[in-house]
């Protein structure tokens, strides 16, 4: 069985990528799939969630040709590798020299890699750049965190966008994956976000949405996933249950 | 046009995503018909017809300030005329649209510098297909300075001898 590689991306920051990537890889992993995080944003977010603040190298490094993509693989909980960002990796944003092959760098190391895996998340960067095409180019499978703001639809149009281009460039189609992150259930704009989505996303919504909570802001300073943090919260449960739909690929009904 | 009070968005940034297809299943025509144009475009240039009208001017001000603030610099507008950005897309339709209704009200004469595009889309390509109708309508004159890339993607569309750039 061949790995199954998903970019959590959005162009827009603030709508829980970091987020949804360390919690749902922690529940996936908890379940007992065999997980990869890549932190695949500079700033090394992901890394902090988890703890892992001492590495330098990382998955820049690979990128660029200066080490091997098992030397900087790292067992952060059972079940559950992580790929840092590594202080390299803002570099590769800066690559001017490699023509299109600058969008290809992490397909061609995830080719043969990580068979052993169920699953490899790639964690984007808020950008559109040369990391989110590397995204695009290495993976057939897009999660897409949400947050029920309307800023958060122009961003996911701007998204869209990006994504039909490399559609139409790679002759491919992105199974597309929406998940909606940070929401407020009461807010009545929330709502109304999500029933545009619902029409445009038909069956593509995981079902569960993670309900914006203090507590997932807290737990990565503690470097705990909220499944460590407060096992017994409502985000927690939250996370457990979109793990579910993200295996059993159980999607909201339409509007 | 009265605002819906219970309707807390202003519009849908992904209403694109739909007439994206229809406008790819049209590519291929060599004139795009009046039908197309309305089927593919049909806000923007409802709110052309619209706009051109001066008693509806205050309510241009009111509807559009949440598209349009943002990348003001995306058109420089100025003595007539209206400099396109390398990249034209639909997200920036709306931003584009205004300017080409504030310079078509208030000169005669139209410049579209194009010659820095190197990729545009479709919508971009009918909405200045619209603003050529309708200066034509106003006597008005608009010239566009095109790229190489702009010209083909016109001549793809079918329009490039409706832009002038053929």
């Amino acid at each position: 069985m061949s790995v199954n590689i998903i970019a959590v991306i959005n162009q827009k920051g603030g709508v829980g990528k970091t987020t949804t990537s360390a919690n749902l890889a922690h529940a996936l992993a908890l379940k007992g799939m065999k997980v990869t995080l890549i932190d695949f944003d500079p700033q090394g977010h992901l890394g902090v969630s988890f703890g892992e603040i001492k590495h330098n190298a990382g998955i820049g490094d690979v990128l660029l040709g200066k080490t091997s993509l098992e030397s900087v693989i790292f067992n952060v909980r059972d079940n559950l590798q992580l790929i840092p960002a590594g202080s390299a990796l803002k570099e590769i944003e800066q690559l001017t020299e490699g023509g299109a092959q600058r969008g290809d760098l992490l397909r061609k190391v995830l080719e043969q890699s990580l068979q052993d895996q169920d699953y490899v998340l790639i964690d984007c960067p808020p950008s559109s750049g040369l990391l989110a095409a590397n995204a695009l180019f290495a993976t057939d499978e897009l999660l897409i965190p949400m947050s029920g703001d309307f800023l958060s639809l122009q961003g996911l149009s701007h998204l869209m966008g990006s994504v039909k281009k490399f559609e139409k460039v790679l002759n491919k189609k992105y199974t597309k994956w929406l998940v909606l992150s940070r929401f407020n259930t009461v807010r009545r704009l929330s709502k109304q976000v999500l029933n545009i989505l619902l029409k445009h996303f038909p069956q593509q919504i995981l079902a569960t949405v993670i309900r914006e909570n203090d507590m997932l802001a807290e737990c990565p300073s503690f470097g705990k996933t909220i499944l460590e943090y407060r096992p017994g919260s409502r985000s927690a449960r939250d996370f457990r249950s979109l793990a579910d739909d993200f295996l059993e690929r159980k999607v909201m009904n339409g509007a | 046009m009265a605002r819906d009070e219970e309707q807390m968005i202003g519009f849908d940034p992904l209403a694109w995503m739909n007439e994206g297809e229809q406008v790819e299943s049209q590519v291929s025509d060599k004139e795009p018909s009046a039908d197309e144009e309305n089927t593919v475009n049909a806000e923007p240039q409802n709110e052309t017809v619209e706009n051109n009208d001066k008693s509806e001017q205050p309510e241009v001000d009111m509807e559009q300030p949440m598209i349009l603030d943002r990348e003001q610099d995306n058109e420089i507008v100025g003595d007539g005329r209206v400099v396109l950005e390398a990249e034209m897309n639909i997200q920036k339709v709306a931003e584009l649209h205004k300017a080409l209704i504030d310079v078509l009200e208030q000169n005669d004469q139209i410049e579209i510098n194009a010659e820095a595009v190197k990729t545009i889309d479709t919508a971009t390509l009918q909405l200045l297909v619209v603003l050529k109708q309708e200066a034509v309508k106003f006597h008005k004159e608009v010239v566009i300075t095109a790229s190489e890339r702009f010209v083909d993607s016109a001549n793809l569309l079918g329009v490039g001898e409706m832009l002038e750039v053929a």
